[in-house]
């Protein structure tokens, strides 16, 4: 049957791309390229102020670009919230206690596309569950989401895509820039940054954040915490020595503390219990979540001839963290220390010709705080290896980048990825993209899944350590610009399939009130895979007024239950569980005269997932089903934003979620005589979340920009 | 009545096109977000290709040379005034 999807796929293709062709005309690429650039050392990526999320048309990826001006369209106080207006990824949250949230591409776990800043691995280990909470939207000049096997410059950890985030530079003539907001659920948000250029060889740019969320509320009567009480610090200095003979030197470092208090609620707001107390009885249940991140980089780029048509670039990364966290009475405490190092060599022999050779490797140390009671293993991670990647440009028409990395994993032993990607452009308008290959990486069976802590559920695997998990991504993309109203206009057709060989599965559903992880190690153990399918719209009918619209489908289906184990389901291939099978979003924007006002409006459908089986019979309040036929409600979402702009300040105003719909009855468990659930009963389970957990938000803000002058 | 008043002040706006040193796209918005709100400032296109910035203003309210000197104090030449 999905053969059948895919073949009518190609051949509607087939049929409508050249009559799209015969009308697309170039237009002048005003809009963000990241194209050339392997380690942000070029200062390639431009920003338009007028797009927002657009489908970058020289990128050899199929890649989309979230502008600066995409990141205002809402309140983006976070890079989680920064995608809520794109169908490529989707945000949700971990559980209902921790505010942990998650992101899906190609309707997979955010944990299996790797997260680069500036093209350097991060959210790795335990960083993953919070990191996306840990940098503020406003920091963010773009971000890239590049869908399938990316170069393998990055790595190979991003099995799914890649996502890039650039943050403001250190060459950007603002010497500030403040940002405030304040949201209806009194989290607080205060952001600045300074760039500022010492003379015409060094310059630097300093980052800082502080929010908040100070009270918390119970609107659904559920006796837990709407929203966790959170407090968060983070600071960052980077800076840039550019040399007259072209060498460029980035380094710079972060450091970040963050506060999180969920769970059942008290009076005034606060929480009704006390970490010291947790393992007291009768003690309110909660989690109490501490991270410290201090952070480190070191990126040399140094030309060996005039034109820079051979250079070396160094990117050395340093990080320790720690998670001090009680969920409950248990105490789950890592630290994780890690080293990243990359070293290339480029070489642009002709027009036609490049190549790049490298070493790369990573070092990852994870311990524990003896007192903890989570079972965590400390280990050492770290992978060896050496990479070539050669790319063959036919003028602009036709660009083909092979890639192979050879990698040693301690304790996994020798692995050879290789991957490929192929662009054409037939005739001008319509780009052709095809990519494929292997992605691997060392699981982190707790923190990948770290919602299983904020359940009373028995946890349970069959594995020592982080096994491997091994995928083949493979797909297309097909995008056609053509004029609409003498202004370009776009439609983009994408298809992705990702094929797990190893994986490590978790398995709410094997047996009743427990939480299984098992390996899956080959596909004669079980079949693991995803098909993503997704269609982009974008023009600008009139001006300054653009629309886009983008439709998502999704079927992702995991093995459960590996044969010849005792289970329910005994090695059937079933839909992935909370895995919403397809979202729709449309985005308008229009802008008056010399953009002095802007209105932003987004909604979007979100389709339905399967439910846990033990979900099926839950029942609301006057006995009704929640779930009759065993899958989560089709639900839309709007987004509402007006901004005023003035010379150097921007004032908004908006409103998320306006339609108010909720998830209800989001804490599962055996409920006591009062309608609370009982946190103490082994079916306890703060994880079964699949929408929002909030409803109608109103928030306030203002954006002060000064820019540099004569 | 209505008609008179529109008709009367698009012959008060007036043109200019400055050709300048401007090379990016950063540079283009530094100019769109500030000349866009100097007094007078009708409509506002920046071209990097062609290094142009296009203003058309009420001349009752502002004039070239103070145009210039608004670019000017954002750090760019202007070479040229068309």
């Amino acid at each position: 049957m999905m053969l059948k999807v895919r073949i009518y796929c190609l051949l509607l293709l087939l049929v409508f791309l050249p009559a799209f062709s015969l009308t697309a005309a170039e237009q002048p690429d005003t809009v963000g390229m990241y194209r050339d650039r392997t380690d942000s050392l070029s200062e390639a990526l431009t920003i338009s102020a007028t797009g927002g999320n657009f489908i970058s048309k020289r990128s050899d990826l199929r890649t989309e670009v979230i502008s600066a001006s995409g990141l205002c369209k809402m309140a983006c106080c976070n890079l989680a919230e920064s995608f809520e207006n794109s169908a490529s990824v989707t945000v949700g949250y971990s559980d209902a206690v921790t505010g942990a949230r998650q992101i899906r591409l190609l309707g997979l776990s955010g944990i299996y596309t790797q997260m680069l800043d500036e093209n350097r691995p991060v959210m790795r280990g335990i960083g993953a569950p919070f990191g996306l909470s840990y940098i503020p939207g406003q920091w963010l000049e773009s971000i890239q989401i590049a869908k399938g096997a990316s170069s393998v410059i990055n790595g190979l950890e991003g099995i799914t895509g890649l996502i890039n985030m650039e943050h403001r530079k250190p060459t950007d003539e603002k010497p500030l820039f403040v940002n405030a907001s304040v949201m209806s659920d009194t989290k607080a948000d205060l952001n600045v940054a300074s760039s500022l250029q010492l003379n015409d060889q060094w310059s630097t740019a300093i980052l800082g954040h502080a929010s908040g969320n100070f009270y918390s509320m119970d609107h659904n009567k559920d006796g837990f915490m709407d929203d966790p009480l959170q407090s968060m610090f983070s600071l960052s200095n980077r800076w840039l020595y550019y040399a007259p003979d072209g060498v460029q030197v980035r380094f710079g470092a972060k450091a970040l503390y963050h506060r999180s208090r969920g769970g059942e609620m008290g009076a005034n707001g606060q929480p009704a219990y006390s970490k010291d107390a947790q393992s007291l009885p009768g003690t309110r249940w909660g989690t109490d979540i501490t991270n410290t991140y201090i952070n480190g980089y070191l990126k040399a780029g140094i030309p060996l001839n005039e034109d820079n048509s051979q250079n070396i670039a160094l990117v050395a990364d340093g990080t320790w963290q720690r998670m001090d966290a009680w969920f409950g009475a248990h105490l789950f405490a890592p630290t994780q220390s890690s080293a990243f190092l990359n070293l290339l060599y480029q070489n642009e022999m002709s027009e036609m010709h490049h190549f790049t050779l490298g070493l790369t490797g990573f070092y990852d140390a994870f311990s524990q705080l003896r007192s903890a009671t989570v079972p965590f293993e400390n280990s050492r991670l770290g992978t060896a290896g050496a990479f070539g990647e050669y790319t063959f440009h036919f003028e602009e028409k036709f660009t083909a980048i092979a890639g192979l990395h050879a990698d040693w994993y301690a304790g996994k032993g020798f692995k050879l990825s290789p991957r490929l990607t192929l662009k054409y452009e037939p005739v001008e308008g319509l780009v052709l993209r095809a990519n494929g290959g292997r992605g691997l990486r060392y699981s982190h069976p707790l923190t990948d899944h770290i919602g299983v802590l904020s359940t009373a559920k028995t946890l349970q695997w069959n594995f020592t350590g982080h096994p491997l998990e091994d995928a083949w991504t493979f797909g297309g993309n097909a995008t056609v610009h053509f004029p609409i109203a003498g202004r370009e206009a776009s439609v983009s057709f994408d298809y992705f399939r990702t094929q797990f060989t190893q994986q490590v599965v978790v398995d709410y559903e094997r047996f009743a009130n427990t939480i299984s992880l098992y390996q899956l190690k080959s596909v004669t153990d079980g079949q693991s895979f995803t098909d993503s399918y997704q269609l982009d719209f974008s023009c600008e009918p009139v001006e300054r007024f653009t629309v886009s619209l983008t439709a998502r489908y999704t079927n992702a289906r995991c093995t459960y239950a590996l044969p010849g184990l005792p289970g329910v389901w005994r090695g059937q291939l079933r839909e992935q569980p909370m895995v919403s099978r397809a979202k729709a979003v449309l985005n308008l924007q229009y802008a008056t005269h010399l953009r002095k006002w802007i209105f932003d409006f987004t909604a979007s459908l979100n389709g339905s997932a399967r439910v846990y089986d033990f979900m099926k019979d839950l029942r609301d309040a006057n006995g009704n089903l929640l779930y009759p036929n065993g899958r989560t409600p089709v639900y839309p979402l709007l987004y509402l934003q007006v901004t005023r702009r003035f010379k150097g300040c921007d004032v908004y105003l908006g409103g998320e979620n306006l339609t108010n719909f909720t998830q209800k009855y989001v804490i599962l468990g055996t409920r006591r005589a009062d309608g609370s659930v009982d946190t103490s009963s082994p079916d306890f389970d703060a994880g079964c979340v699949w929408g929002p957990l909030m409803g109608i938000k109103v928030y306030a803000g203002v954006r002060i920009t000064l820019w540099k002058t004569n | 009545m209505k008609l008179l008043i529109t008709l009367a002040l698009l012959a008060a706006f007036s043109n200019v096109t400055f050709v300048t040193n401007l090379s990016c796209h950063k540079c283009a918005q530094k100019i769109e977000e500030n000349v866009a709100f100097e007094k007078g400032v009708k409509d506002l296109k920046v071209n990097v290709k062609e290094k142009t910035v296009y203003i058309q203003y009420d001349s009752t309210k502002t004039d070239v040379g103070t145009l210039t000197k608004a670019i000017e104090k954002l750090g760019y030449q202007v070479i040229e005034t068309k």
